[in-house]
Order: C-alpha cells, then sequence, then structure tokens
C-alpha cells in the first residue's frame, strides 16, 4: 500500500521539533562575517528528491526557458570543507574547498558513479594590515544575491580561476575585483590534434589554445532608507578572447577571431519591512561573449566570420519576500531578451523568455508548513519550429502543493522535508517541442510527485 | 479552461514582457503569419533565367552549416536562402529576372559518402532543407527576389525519393553493401542491397539455392542521416514503389537489348520499348527509389505535395527533374492540375519546364505537346550545337538543321490556361525552350573548350535566339570544372574574388542581358536562319550563322562567326550562294549594338548580291517569302554582330557605351 498525502503529513509534524532551525535570508550578511570561526569548519547545501509522474514513469523537469522553477530540478550536493586561522600579527585566512556532486543517486539508478566537480579551492586573507582588505586566490565561485525559487543568481555569478581583492565589511561600502581565466575543454577554446610522428605513428600537438580573461568589479553601498535596510549593488564583467584556429570533425580548419564582452549591471535590495520582508531589483545587460556565460561555448547564432560580438542579452529580475505572523511569501521572476550575432532576425536565437514564480507557505504548527507554489514560464522566439515550421510560444503553468516539515520558521528555514504534489498545463508550443515519440508529447497535463530534502548549513552557496 | 488559463498567465507576463520589450527598443519583429502569394505574371520569353544551386550559391547563415566540408564538393557547403538574400544585388547586376532554385525539400543527408546538398534525395515532401533555413527563411528569400524583379522556379523531383529503402535480397533483415547476384539476368554477379540492378520481376532475392522470389523492400533505419521511410506518411507504402532496381541500360543499350534477347538491328523498336521500360520503371542510379507514377493516389499525392509549394512560397515556376523517366500521360494529369491550382491561388502564369536529360529531340518535345508542359531545357541543341559547333568547330548548318525540326517535334500551341504571352496569347512551347551552355549534371563549357571567346560568342548566340536563356551558376566566373561534382563549385571561391561583376564574362552576360531586355525582338520576335553553312575550312563563309527577329514590323540581323581563326563573310560567291538576304529592305543602313562593337560603323542593306524581289511596304513578322533585300558583310573570328537600323537604334542612346 503506498502512503498517501493525508497520513505522511501527520507524520512529518511529529518529527519538526526535533529539527533545527537555520534561517536567513538571502540578502543578509552571511553569518561566517558575524562572528569570524577558526579551525575546521564543514557546511554542505544538498537536496534530494525521490520522484514519479504518476502514471509508472519518472518525474521530470518540464521546461521552456533557461531558469525554471526549481521544485523539480535533480538531487544536487555540495561539501563545504574549511580551515580558518586567525593570527592578529599576520591577519585571517580561510582555506575553502567545495566538492560538489550532480546526479542521480546510486541508489536510484544503480551506477557506482556520480559528477563530480570542485567547485572551490581558494585561501582567503583578511586584514592583511589593510582594515577591511581581503584577498584571495584560487578557483571560486562569485555570486551575489540569488533568485532562490528560480536558482538563479541573474546578476553576477561567476565560475573563475584567479584572484580577487575585496574592500570594506559587512554593513559598509565594500568594493570587490577579480581576475580570473577559463578554458573550456572543447575546440572553441582548446583542442589537440594528432599529428606523423618523425619516425613512428603520432605525436600530439596543440593547436587551439586560448583561454578567456575575465574580469570583474562589484561596488556595493548600504542604504537606509525610510528606516528600511537596503543596498545598492554596481556591478560590471569584461571578457577577453584572444583568436585561434580549430579543426572540425572533417579536419577543416578555420580560424576563430578574437572576442570580447561586457556585462553591466545594478542591483537594489531593501529588507526589514514587514516581518520578513526583502526585495531585490536587477538589471543586467551583457554584450559579446559575456552574453553567454563564462563557461558557455556558442555552437549558434555566429556571425559569419565565427564571431559572437554582435550577441546581447538584456535582463530584469526580482526576488522578494514577505512574512506576517504564520503567513510568508517568496518570488521570483525574470525575463531576458537575447539576440544572437548573425545578421538573421528570425531564427530560434533572436527571443525572449520569463519565468515568474510564487510561493505563499503557513506555519501550521511547530516546523510543519502548508506551502503552494504558483509558476508560469513562457519562450518567444523570433523563428520558427524546426519541428513544425510553425511559429511557437511555448509556456509552462505549473501549480503545486507542498506539505513542509522546516527546522524553523520562515521561508528559508532548512533543513526541511517536503512532499510535492505539481500539476503542469502545457500549451501547445510547449508540447511540440518535444518529438511524437517523446513521452513528454503525450498531452497537456502532467502531474508530478516527490518527496523531497534540502539543506544548507555554513553552505557556500547559501551562506 | 486550459487555454483561459494559458491565456490568462500569458497575457499578464506577456504584457509586462511587451512594455520592457518597447522600452528597451530591441528588434524582434516576429515571424510574419499573413503570407500570401503573389501574381508577378509576366511573358516568360522575356526572362534570363539563372540556374543557383542554393548550397553553392552563398553561405549567409553560419548556423546552418553542419556537416559541411569545405572543398569537399560531394558535401555540403554552406550555401543556402539566407545567401541568396544577401546577394540579390549580383543577380540584378547579371540581368537576371528569374532564378532556379534547388529542391527545397528535406533529404536524406547522406549516402555513399556523398551529401544531399543538391537536393534531389527527397525524403520528406513537405518539409524544407534544414541547411538552406526555415519554411520563413524561404518566403523571406521569395519576397527578397520578388521584390528586386526577380522570379523564383522551383526545382522538383516526382520520378522518385532518396535512399530510403533497400532491397533484402539475401534475406537476413539488414542491408548489405554487397550480396551475391544469380550472373543470369545480369552480367554483374555481386551486387548491393542499396541499388542493385533493375530486373523487370522486381529486384530478385537470392539464397545459395537460387531465386527465391521478390527480394522484401525494408525501409532504412538511419535516423542520424534522415535516412529512413519517406514523409508524409502516405509515401511510405511499398506499393507506391516500382521495386525493380536500378537502370542499367545506359551507354549500352544495344548490349543490354541483346542480352536481353533483342536484336537492335533487327528490331530496333522493342529494344526501344526494352530500354524505355528500364527509364520509366528502373530506380534512378545512386539507389533513388522509383515511384509508381501510374497510379492514381501516386499521381495525386504528388499533385498535392508540390501544390504545397506554390502556396506555401509564393512559387512562380517549376523545373521539373527527371522527366523522362516519367510515363508521358503522367505528365497531362500533372501540368492540368499544377495549372489550375496556380490558378486558384492567384497565380496567372505559373510556369513548367522540365530536364529530358537526352540528346533525341523528338523525345524532348514529346512532353511539349498539347497539356503538357510548357517548355523542356534544350537538351539537344546543348549537344548538337552549343557542344559541337561552338565547343569542337561543327558547321552552322547543324544549328539550322537543329531549328527546322523544331517545328515538328515541339509543342505549336500554346495552352490555354498555361503561360500567356504579354499581349495574352497562349504561347506555344517550341517558342520558350531553355536555351542553356551547360549546368549541374554537365561539364562546364570552359572545361571541354577553354577559350573564353567561344564562350562569349555562345553567349551571344544563347541571348539572342528565341527562347530564355539560362546560365548556370558560375559560367559568368569562368568556372571551369568537369563532371559532377566537379562543375559544382561554391561561388564565392570565384579566381576573380568573390561575387566579382568586373570581369569579362560577368561583364559579357550582363551587357547581353540589358541588350537584349532593351531589344523586344530577341524577346518576342519571330526567327528566321537567314544563312547557314556546311563550311568550316578556309572558304568565305566559313563558320557563319545569322539569323533574323522580327517583331511588330522590327528587325534585328544577328550574325555570328564561328570560325576560331578566320573572318568570315555573310556571302559564297565563289561558290555561286551570293550573298544573304534580308527582309530589311535596300537603302537601310544598320548598326551593330554588339558590346564591343565599332558605334561608327555602319552596315548597308543593298539590292545587289543576292536575288531580291519587291517587297510590300509592311513586311509580315512571320514573311517567309523572297529576299527584300541582301546583306553583305564581316564578322571577325568567333565574333557576333547585332545589327539594327540606325533609326531604330537612335532612340537606345545609351548603347553602345552603356552595355
Amino acid at each position: 500500500m503506498k502512503p498517501s498525502l493525508a497520513t505522511l503529513i501527520p507524520l512529518l509534524a511529529l518529527l519538526a521539533p526535533r529539527l533545527q532551525a537555520e534561517e536567513l535570508p538571502p540578502t543578509e550578511p552571511a553569518a561566517e562575517e558575524a562572528s569570524a570561526p577558526t579551525g575546521f569548519v564543514f557546511g554542505s547545501y544538498g537536496r534530494v528528491t525521490a520522484s514519479s509522474d504518476g502514471a509508472g514513469g519518472s518525474g521530470k523537469q518540464l521546461a521552456v526557458v533557461a531558469h525554471p522553477p526549481r521544485l523539480e530540478e535533480q538531487p544536487y550536493l555540495e561539501l563545504d570543507l574549511s580551515y580558518h586561522v586567525a593570527e592578529p600579527e599576520f591577519g585571517r585566512f580561510r582555506v575553502v574547498t567545495t566538492l560538489a556532486v550532480s546526479d542521480a543517486m546510486f541508489h536510484s539508478d544503480g551506477d557506482f558513479d556520480g559528477k563530480i566537480a570542485l567547485r572551490n579551492a581558494f585561501v582567503e586573507g583578511s586584514d592583511l594590515g589593510v582594515a577591511d582588505l581581503s584577498v584571495w586566490v584560487g578557483s571560486r565561485m562569485l555570486r551575489g544575491d540569488d533568485i532562490y525559487l528560480l536558482d538563479f543568481w541573474p546578476l553576477d555569478n561567476l565560475n573563475t580561476v584567479g584572484a580577487g581583492a575585496s574592500w570594506g565589511a559587512a554593513g559598509k561600502t565594500r568594493i570587490s575585483g577579480h581576475l580570473g581565466l577559463n578554458q573550456v575543454k572543447n575546440a572553441y577554446q582548446y583542442q589537440e590534434i594528432l599529428v606523423a610522428d618523425p619516425e613512428f605513428g603520432t605525436d600530439p600537438v596543440i593547436l587551439m589554445d586560448r583561454v578567456r580573461l575575465i574580469g570583474s568589479l562589484r561596488a556595493e553601498q548600504p542604504v537606509e532608507v525610510g528606516g528600511l535596510s537596503g543596498k545598492l549593488v554596481g556591478y560590471g564583467e569584461v571578457h577577453r578572447l584572444g583568436e585561434g584556429v580549430a579543426e572540425d570533425v572533417e579536419k577543416v580548419r578555420q580560424l576563430m577571431p578574437s572576442e570580447i564582452g561586457t556585462t553591466l549591471g545594478v542591483e537594489a535590495a531593501v529588507w526589514g519591512f514587514g516581518e520578513r520582508g526583502f526585495a531585490n531589483l536587477f538589471l543586467r545587460q551583457a554584450t559579446g561573449i559575456a552574453a553567454l556565460g563564462e563557461l558557455a561555448t556558442p555552437t549558434s547564432g555566429l556571425a559569419q566570420d565565427g564571431s559572437v560580438t554582435d550577441t546581447t542579452s538584456t535582463r530584469v529580475a526580482m526576488s522578494a519576500g514577505f512574512g506576517a505572523g504564520r503567513f510568508d511569501l517568496i518570488a521570483g521572476a525574470y525575463v531576458d531578451w537575447f539576440s544572437d550575432a548573425d545578421t538573421v532576425n528570425y531564427d530560434g536565437d533572436d527571443s525572449y523568455e520569463g519565468t515568474i514564480s510564487l510561493r505563499p507557505s503557513y506555519r501550521v504548527a511547530g516546523g510543519y508548513k502548508q506551502a503552494f507554489e504558483l509558476s508560469y514560464q513562457g519562450h518567444r522566439s523570433n523563428g520558427l519550429s524546426p519541428r513544425t515550421d510553425t511559429f511557437l510560444v511555448p509556456a509552462i503553468l505549473k501549480a503545486a502543493v507542498i506539505p513542509t516539515l522546516s527546522a524553523g520558521t520562515g521561508p528559508f528555514a532548512r533543513p526541511e522535508l517536503r512532499l510535492i504534489y505539481e500539476v503542469s498545463v502545457l500549451n501547445d508550443g510547449a508540447q511540440e517541442q518535444y518529438p511524437a515519440e517523446d513521452v513528454r508529447r503525450r498531452g497537456a497535463i502532467h502531474h508530478y510527485l516527490g518527496i523531497g530534502a534540502e539543506w544548507w548549513f555554513n553552505s557556500s552557496t547559501y551562506p | 479552461m486550459l487555454h483561459q488559463l494559458h491565456r490568462l498567465a500569458a497575457g499578464c507576463v506577456l504584457f509586462a514582457a511587451a512594455l520592457l520589450l518597447s522600452a528597451c527598443g530591441a528588434d524582434m519583429a516576429p515571424v510574419t503569419t499573413d503570407f500570401k502569394t503573389t501574381n508577378l505574371a509576366r511573358d516568360w520569353r522575356g526572362e534570363v533565367v539563372y540556374q543557383l544551386m542554393v548550397d553553392r550559391f552563398a553561405d549567409g547563415q553560419r548556423d546552418n552549416n553542419k556537416g559541411v566540408v569545405v572543398g569537399d564538393l560531394g558535401r555540403y557547403q554552406g550555401g543556402d536562402w539566407q545567401g541568396v538574400i544577401d546577394n540579390v544585388d549580383y543577380l540584378t547586376k547579371l540581368g537576371v529576372t528569374s532564378v532556379w532554385i534547388s529542391p527545397v525539400v528535406r533529404n536524406v543527408e547522406s549516402d555513399a559518402g556523398y551529401d544531399g546538398y543538391h537536393g534531389y534525395w527527397t525524403q520528406d515532401f513537405l518539409d524544407v532543407n534544414p541547411h538552406f533555413g526555415d519554411i520563413a527563411k524561404l518566403r523571406e528569400m521569395v519576397r527578397v527576389l520578388h521584390d528586386n524583379g526577380i522570379l523564383v522556379i522551383l526545382d522538383v523531383v516526382t520520378n522518385h525519393v532518396g535512399q530510403v529503402f533497400y532491397y533484402d535480397i539475401n534475406r537476413n533483415g539488414r542491408p548489405d553493401d554487397s550480396v551475391q547476384g544469380t550472373g543470369t539476368t545480369s552480367p554483374i554477379l555481386r551486387t548491393g542491397e542499396y541499388d542493385p540492378d533493375f530486373d523487370l520481376r522486381g529486384v530478385q532475392a537470392v539464397t545459395g539455392l537460387g531465386a527465391s522470389g521478390n527480394a522484401p523492400a525494408r525501409w532504412i533505419d538511419m535516423p542520424e542521416l534522415n535516412r529512413g521511410a519517406p514523409r508524409p506518411a502516405q509515401f511510405a507504402n511499398f506499393d507506391w514503389y516500382w521495386k525493380r532496381g536500378r537502370v542499367t541500360v545506359w551507354g549500352r543499350e544495344a548490349e543490354a537489348c541483346r542480352i536481353a534477347g533483342i536484336n537492335p538491328d533487327a528490331n530496333w523498336q522493342d529494344c526501344y520499348n526494352f530500354v524505355r521500360t528500364q527509364e520509366v520503371t528502373g530506380d534512378f542510379p545512386g539507389g533513388l527509389k522509383d515511384l509508381r507514377t501510374d497510379l492514381p493516389e501516386v499521381r495525386q499525392a504528388l499533385i498535392d505535395v508540390m501544390t504545397y509549394w506554390i502556396t506555401a512560397a509564393d512559387i512562380d515556376g517549376f523545373r521539373i527533374d527527371t522527366v523522362k523517366h516519367v510515363e508521358h500521360d503522367f505528365w497531362i494529369q500533372f501540368a492540368t492540375a499544377i495549372r489550375a491550382h496556380a490558378k486558384q491561388v492567384g497565380k496567372e502564369n505559373f510556369f513548367m519546364f522540365g530536364e529530358v536529360f537526352d540528346g533525341a529531340d523528338w523525345l524532348l518535345g514529346s512532353y511539349t505537346q498539347p497539356a503538357m508542359l510548357d517548355s523542356v531545357f534544350y537538351f539537344s541543341q546543348k549537344f548538337q550545337v552549343y557542344d559541337a559547333v561552338f565547343k569542337y568547330g561543327a558547321p552552322t548548318s547543324q544549328i539550322e538543321k537543329l531549328w527546322t525540326e523544331r517545328k515538328a517535334n515541339y509543342g505549336t500551341v500554346g495552352n490555354p490556361d498555361g503561360v500567356l504571352s504579354r499581349d495574352g496569347q497562349p504561347i506555344a512551347p517550341q517558342q520558350l525552350l531553355v536555351n542553356f551552355l551547360d549546368n549541374h549534371d554537365t561539364p562546364r563549357f570552359l572545361f571541354e573548350q577553354p577559350d573564353v571567346k567561344r564562350l562569349h560568342l555562345a553567349v551571344s548566340l544563347q541571348f539572342t535566339q528565341n527562347g530564355m536563356p539560362c546560365i548556370y551558376y558560375g559560367t559568368e566566373q569562368e568556372f571551369s570544372g568537369g563532371n559532377d561534382p566537379a562543375n559544382r563549385e561554391p561561388l564565392w571561391l570565384s579566381n576573380f574574388g568573390a561575387f566579382d561583376t568586373t570581369n569579362r564574362t560577368f561583364t559579357h552576360y550582363a551587357k547581353m542581358a540589358r541588350l537584349r531586355k532593351a531589344l523586344p525582338e530577341l524577346l518576342y520576335g519571330e526567327q528566321a536562319i537567314h544563312w547557314s553553312t556546311e563550311r568550316t575550312g578556309g572558304e568565305q563563309d566559313a563558320g557563319i550563322f545569322a539569323f533574323e527577329r522580327r517583331y511588330q514590323g522590327n528587325r534585328v540581323m544577328v550574325v555570328l562567326n564561328t570560325h576560331p581563326t578566320k573572318e568570315s563573310e555573310t556571302s559564297a560567291d565563289s561558290l555561286g550562294y551570293g550573298s544573304m538576304t534580308t527582309t530589311m529592305r535596300p537603302g537601310t543602313v544598320l548598326r551593330d549594338l554588339m558590346p564591343g562593337a565599332d558605334p561608327a560603323a555602319r552596315f548597308e542593306v543593298t539590292a545587289e548580291g543576292c536575288e531580291t524581289v519587291a517587297c510590300t511596304a509592311v513586311v509580315p513578322d512571320d514573311y517567309n517569302g523572297g529576299a527584300c533585300g541582301c546583306l553583305r558583310l564581316a564578322v571577325p573570328s568567333l565574333g557576333a554582330r547585332v545589327l539594327v537600323p540606325v533609326e531604330r537604334a537612335e532612340p537606345l542612346t545609351s548603347f553602345p557605351e552603356a552595355l
């Protein structure tokens, strides 16, 4: 007999008081900065979900945009291991490593393997003779504020290897910058080919070798407006890529031109209204190679000379939350206009898309909350669908019921256990993005049944 | 209810997005959804056609360059419809008024290491080839061409589909490159299951014990090559295919007849029928599966898919592939239905011409009989005139012989529902033949004859004779590739530079096109031969060919000298033939409008030198009586003259300098 929602909810409610509270709205200063730890610190972010489509199949993320609601995301885990040293004469240091695992669980697919990445590996020194100055060197995720509901950092989100510096402290003016390099291991940036050895066999040679140089600068100014706390953030990036020669599968070589791209953006944030109110507004414009993301390789929409100089991305995004007594509401939304570098105005790469998601919740008793989520996502491309030769505007409307047990109050209290029932309504365009043979093509209504857990503590992703 | 939910949510989100969008000023106009066909009815005799292999013309969009192997001419090279859009100026500078574009339908991607870049390997009759763009891009290209006064002729294939199935000769359920043949019906002992030899019974299955009946046909399952059952779905029916294997008789017709027990010398008619049966019911070599175009349901399905493109892409005409491989009566039904559909969607002069790749003039003409096609490629002229006379020096009497046979071989009556002249009269097919020097299936003119002067002379005839000149892309850039695929060079790799419009051959074409446009006689006029010769040596008139074009009382005399080394005259006094006759009266002074001609030179029609009669004041255009005057003049080696009365030439003030 399968457990029903009705039997599981009281069971989860019984467990609630035993869990620890950890509540941090994403715009507030990190806990580590309030009281600098010493010695080893372990932290983690993670989520695990078991899901079904209610018809004997697996639960699937249905999306038509780049940043859909996160409710249906696959399991993901980060393990943060850091060591902190404080020497009054020399300053404070911390060594941070973050191991990330992104894959189906072994117990789910029987595959004793996983996708592992080292997402942080850096040393940061603070108070090195200059008050409020810190420098870091290594591999690091550089991130600002996110839209939790969409698992999306709309303004600043760089994965980079390099070095940076920051001047300022929590609650004060803070200016930070960095310079980093990356090199995606494909023919766009790096390629080895085989040539004949002078004697026997072959020798590998590096034909394409170009790294992306990325610089970023971020200025954050706390503000007080009408008794509310807030901040203004200005942000910019410059990306530079030299030219290089690539060889395709048919052994044809071509020159890939040098690239340059920029990102400029601002963020305004305010918090402290209501009981748990906060709001962030993001505006961002990126051009050239910066519009594609720092680890992306362009595969379409290139100009005839292979450049992406004329690519643009313009983005408006927001996240907000509000609490009153037992009630909470968090929201996230973005709209992104993207135009590629080729001269063709009517193709699939010239498009705009957006998502809006709302998650109201009501704390019934203890850590038991009854949450709901309503979202809408849509994508409008200037090109025809190659599958149908028609003009499609795929969109999905989702509604979810989420009985939740949290280790505390508020929308960001974690750890959290939750049951999820979600119904997705796909319009014709969303259905037709899938081939006729695809099970996701079977109709307008799709169900998702899941049970999941999410946590973070001392985490580099959610500090 | 669901739609309402979506509408409500979409309304909120997209309204906000639209507000922001307009504030940002982004250029995101959606693809037009109110596409309509246009009616650009023109007298097709006035057209200059340009055969444009889309993959080889211009690469305008990098995104669709999947599988491109630059320099390997059997593979995709990257050309697309955006490339055509980007280079319309090139076409207009050349004087092109119509383009014939490659088939637009989705093809089998690849077979035996070659790609379907040419478009003749249909897999889906109703989908576009993604290497060229999408349906919106096709429409955009047609619209841009129309906006520039250029009509669009679409290449279509009704005879066959691509390499979509194989014959499971050994019944092992998989396609084999090579299986044992019988050695009895064919000298080939081993044959492949993709493209086995013709067998009138149907391709036979063979086991170690011998024949075992018809080999089962099976759809190929190679989705990575888009190689599978054809679409739309009704074409995925084995009953719709002959399944007899590939034609094997070409180039060895007599031998094949003898193998089949037919003596070609004693019984040529039976031998011919034997060959024709293979041509009509056999697979086109390369594994292209032959449709049973004798079946009514197949005919209707082909009509349906072809008419789709007229409406979907606003096409103005069809160039029809492999016409001689389809039953004659098919073309009556097909052409009639196409004409009716075109009229129904408002296209009044929809034009259809066919490829009958054959030197037999009577066979070409047989497809232009009443209710059939409007025209065909003039292959017999390509072989007997442009190859034999202009490349290899055969006598010009060969031109006269062929042109004279035209009157008997080709349709003399236009179709009332077909293409009409500028004054609304049906145009007889024999006035609408498509004149070409080379195309994608033949070596380029300069491959076999690298003398550019000969090419220019051939172009001079092509643009002054009646019918429509058809330029094969790249000949204007002096491309000289040999047989397929060497004759399919990317246009942008011209030795003169990409899309050069200044080289001698491009400018010769452009000037001839402008001359043709300036003289309606060359477009619509009657055509009468006034001189041809058997002589090719040192004789007075060796290599001379002359004809008059007559329209609304005006006259243009075209004189060409095909002799490669010697100036010749329109006279053979020494042989007792006198001078060339003309329907222009004695005393008429002529000026040569040929590009490059001396503008001061004058040529006078005389009463002496030939036997004349008293002509009426107005000589009818179709006059076939005695000479009104005589015209004796010399033409340099490989030169041409386009002669018009000076009073006719004067209003054309821009000549010849502007040419």
